[in-house]
């Protein structure tokens, strides 16, 4: 085994300047490949690994032999350096967070997730355990879920922790469940059948607050930019379920009455949820407890450094008053004088949001994120994280073109919804356009979720991950491109030049008939081939059809 | 324009013809054929009272202002009729002041008023009006407009003469701004025939902030189907079939009708009783025709990009109907898109009388979709 000394030996000299400084916008060009499919890649008798033939008769006492499929699956036959290639490509084409500098996923953006988590997260003692072996075989993994839920009970400042959320909308999602069983207890569930959420909070919470079967009442901002709280206050009732609510919310002012809107709907009865999704300007500084909420939620992969896993799985962690915990759903970690054992679950707890313990590597991902850095280094995270945000806030307001609506002269927390709607009256350019401009540059960009309140709109979240050289880069990058919308406003409308791909139709992507999401589809809606229908589920026909609101898009 | 030293020279002209079409459902006040059927279906005319309104705040205000007035029904007349002799009348160029006033004597008097050195052109009138102003100007001319036509669509106007007394009065202290906007008219047959479209005839230098205008009309863009149709399921489990409910103009209340298979008027006020369209297209008076003793309801959405929801394209909904409205029973629809354009409210009331903007005012819950409401304030224009 090598041992690395981490430690400097010796005092190093500086390093020489270098002779020429590089400029902050960078000659960027993406990579393209028109990389075919995989499946067109494949040639007969190709293969990556060549396994030995099998003998039949020695293979028939086994128990795979029940249920070994007669048919090989239609997998492509390719080789192993064929298949690294075709992958790498496929990944030079993308602009992930540990390539650009992503803080343009602004209420989104991933922190970095730090490499060697993943030795943890992938260690046998945690890849290779069943969900149902004893729990005297895996007492290190429910070590880490107990000491999980007591750190994040400490950020909190909640009673109990329930971690077995795989997003942080299922969490949310939870929540609204716990919601509803709490008032079932008390007999109020049906009268209590709104659910109060802001326009600029998480749209997760109206989102699961609606699938759950609540009326869902939106407040919009004040000429401060905060939730209009005499709005609040006129349509609280004893029908009010709960409020969600984030803060600060997408335009990054924190709210300092937020205790009032709090007492408001406490005063008639319903409950109030703090969606920390996106606790990056929090840690250590403000608590959901102090602030008098019942429940909360995190999503681990947004503060707490886990992937976001393409979508998923990720991790949500429930954050829960006593009087609510009985209501958390899945398996709780207790310690007992034999060790780490699952609690037994209350009666009114809430059905499972999935099978079994939430998704543990990302648990362990969090976990170890969180004692690599201690208490004091959580609230530097968030230190840091403001700092950024209001140093490309002060950058930003430089920009001949863009604002930041509300709270003129203030400081934000850790995000900024900006506003580019004087470049757009002046120059025709609309914010979507600047974003595709800003790929050519190697840089993500985000506007908002819809409807957009705040027009030609641009949110930007630079968390505690990247340095000040990377944050100049972007503001330079958005300078430069704010700079050629009034030089040269048509280059714009036709932009990305030097990205993977060209402009995507928008209505082709939310229309499922173009998808193709498997080779066999691409090969029936592209290639014209036939296949012999599937068995489906099919509706009864007196099924009412639900309806469904529209697919918004985001550009 | 000059603001430093001296009172605020203020020219007036009022088109005593505008928004005559609008009590009277006729959804434009051109031509005087137009104008004659409005008098004939009882709309009285409304500008001059409009300009006395704004007149009146001014002078509440007691700041130093000039008056320059157009002559007779032009501007003068107002001026009088709301106490205050205006400072001069400009001198008309035709031997006579004219009779009957026409587009090309609104022309007329924005040219002779500007000729005397004026600081800011006020003009109480519609998207018409601001047409015929604009074409007797000079690119460096300033003017604020007096919303007083049926439904504006040029981003001239002020919020209501209230406001543009505030305006002015901010100009004759000294700290007035101006910005940019532009004129826009629309083709008010085509509209009478359900079909809207705008024209933009040019741009003008305006007396206030773009955010102190009503703001130019944004047209409905196309909203998904299944937007409409929430709004329409859930308006149709809150319309009380007892009651009469009067169905506004626009895109998104004609969907809530169409959901009810029922074939509204585009543009116009209609009647919704007890699943039937009893009358469509009405007239204030008309209005009280139909629903007298009965219980009302009316269902309305805010006009895109101004967000007025009374008092614009909607005047059939006189003071009388108003009144008679319990305030839980007007019923508010919009997009979630056009609330978020409007930056989530507030909507305008432009109501006359104090008592019956106090009573409509205040937080209101909006339907946004199926079991989906914003919580939107109503304020005074």
């Amino acid at each position: 085994m090598t041992v690395i000394d981490t430690e400097p030996t010796a005092v190093a000299a500086p390093l020489p300047a270098l002779p020429v400084e590089k400029p902050l916008l960078r000659d960027y060009h993406a990579a393209r490949w028109d990389e075919p499919l995989i499946f067109q890649l494949s040639a007969e008798g190709h293969r990556g690994i060549d396994v030995p033939a099998e003998d039949p008769a020695a293979l028939e006492a086994t128990p795979e032999s029940v249920f070994r499929r007669s048919d090989a699956p239609g997998l492509p036959e390719i080789g192993q350096s064929q298949v690294l290639r075709h992958y790498l490509r496929l990944s030079q084409e993308t602009l992930g967070a540990d390539l650009n500098v992503d803080i343009g996923q602004g209420t989104c953006t991933m922190k970095y997730s730090p490499k060697v988590n993943e030795r943890f997260a992938g260690s046998g003692q945690s890849v290779h355990t069943h969900p149902l072996q004893d729990t005297s075989t895996m007492q290190g993994t429910l070590q880490i879920l107990h000491e999980l839920e007591s750190y994040l009970a400490e950020v909190s400042g909640m009673d109990a922790v329930s971690l077995q959320a795989g997003s942080g909308s299922a969490a949310i999602y939870g929540n609204v469940k716990i919601v509803q069983a709490f008032h079932e207890s008390r007999g109020e569930a049906e009268q209590r059948d709104e659910i109060i959420t802001t326009i600029f909070s998480h749209p997760s919470n109206a989102a699961t607050a609606k699938t759950a079967g609540y009326k869902v009442i939106t407040l919009y901002p004040d000429e401060n930019g905060f939730p209009d709280l005499d709005a609040l206050k006129a349509v609280i009732s004893d029908r009010t379920a709960a409020l969600f609510i984030t803060n600060p919310e997408d335009t990054g002012i924190f709210n300092p009455r937020i205790t009032e809107y709090v007492d408001a709907v406490h005063a008639v009865g319903g409950i109030c949820v703090y969606d920390q999704a996106n606790a990056n300007g929090l840690l250590g500084i403000a608590r959901a407890r102090e602030a008098g909420f019942d429940l909360c939620h995190f999503n681990l992969h947004k503060t707490f450094s886990t992937p976001h896993a393409c979508g998923g799985p990720a991790a949500g962690a429930i954050g829960a008053t006593n009087e609510l915990a009985p209501f958390l759903p899945g398996l709780r970690v207790e310690r007992t004088s034999e060790g780490y054992a699952w609690a037994k679950p209350s009666e009114s707890a809430t059905a499972d949001i999935r099978p079994f313990h939430g998704v543990i590597p990302n648990l362990i991902r969090a976990y170890t994120w969180i004692r690599s850095l201690g208490p004091e280094g959580l609230r530097q995270v968030s230190e840091i994280a403001v700092l950024n945000n209001n140093y490309v806030l002060a950058q930003l307001l430089k920009v001949d073109g863009v604002t930041a609506p509300y709270a003129a002269g203030q400081h934000r927390i850790e995000q900024v919804r900006y506003s580019w709607e004087k470049l757009a009256g002046e120059t025709g350019v609309s914010s979507s356009q600047i974003g595709a401009r800003m790929a050519d540059y190697g840089m993500h960009y985000w506007t908002s979720h819809h409807p957009y309140v705040v027009p030609e709109p641009l949110t930007l979240e630079p968390t505690e991950s990247y340095s000040k050289r990377e944050l100049d880069e972007y503001i330079e990058a958005l300078r430069h491109t704010a700079a050629e919308a009034r030089s040269n406003p048509a280059l714009l409308q036709e932009a990305p030049y030097r990205s993977s791909i060209h402009t995507v139709d928008v209505d082709a992507t939310t229309d499922p008939d173009t998808w193709a999401t498997s080779w066999r589809a691409y090969r029936r809606k592209y290639l014209g081939e036939e296949f012999a229908a599937v068995p489906r589920w099919q509706p009864a026909t007196d099924l009412p059809v639900r309806q469904r609101p529209p697919k918004a898009h985001h550009r | 324009m000059s603001t430093a030293a001296g009172p605020l020279r203020i020219g007036l002209i009022v088109n005593p013809v505008a928004g005559l079409g609008g009590p009277a459902g006729l959804k434009g006040s051109d031509g005087t054929d137009i104008q004659a059927e409005a008098l004939r279906r009882g709309s009285v005319p409304r500008s001059a009272a409009r300009m006395g309104r704004m007149l009146r705040e001014l002078r509440r205000r007691d700041v130093p202002v000039w008056l320059l007035a157009a002559p007779g029904a032009l501007g003068e007349d107002a001026a009088r009729a709301a106490g205050w002799e205006s400072d001069a009348v400009v001198p008309w160029p035709g031997a006579t002041a004219p009779a009957a006033t026409t587009a090309a004597d609104t022309t007329t008097a924005a040219a002779a008023l500007t000729a005397c050195g004026i600081d800011v052109l006020v003009f109480a009138g519609g998207d018409g009006t601001a047409r015929d102003v604009a074409a007797g100007l000079g690119p460096d001319d300033v003017v604020l407009g007096l919303p007083a036509g049926v439904k504006m669509q040029s981003g001239v106007f002020a919020r209501s003469p209230e406001s543009a007394a505030g305006i002015l009065a901010d100009a004759a202290r000294g700290v007035g701004t101006t910005s940019v906007a532009e004129v826009v008219d629309i083709d008010e047959q085509a509209r009478r025939e359900g079909i809207i479209s705008s024209t933009l005839y040019g741009q003008l230098r305006v007396l206030g902030a773009r955010a102190q205008m009503q703001g130019g009309k944004v047209g409905s863009r196309s909203e998904p189907r299944e937007v409409l149709g929430g709004i329409a399921a859930e308006c149709a489990g809150r319309i009380d079939p007892e009651a009469m409910c009067l169905l506004g103009p626009g895109t998104t209340v004609a969907a809530v009708a169409a959901g009810m298979g029922l074939d509204s008027s585009l543009l116009g006020v209609d009647v919704l009783h007890r699943g039937r369209l009893v009358a469509t297209d009405c007239s204030a008076a008309e209005l009280h025709q139909v629903t007298a003793g009965h219980r009302l309801q009316v269902l309305l959405s805010p006009v895109g990009g101004q967000g007025f929801l009374l008092g614009r394209g909607n005047q059939q909904l006189d003071e009388a109907l108003l009144a008679r409205l319990s305030p839980a029973e007007l019923l508010i629809v919009c997009t979630p898109e056009k609330l978020g354009a409007l930056g989530g409210g507030p909507f305008y009331v432009d109501v006359p009388g104090p008592d019956l903007a106090a009573a409509l005012t205040g937080p209101r819950r909006v339907v946004t979709g199926r079991r989906q409401e914003a919580v939107v304030r109503l304020q005074a224009a």
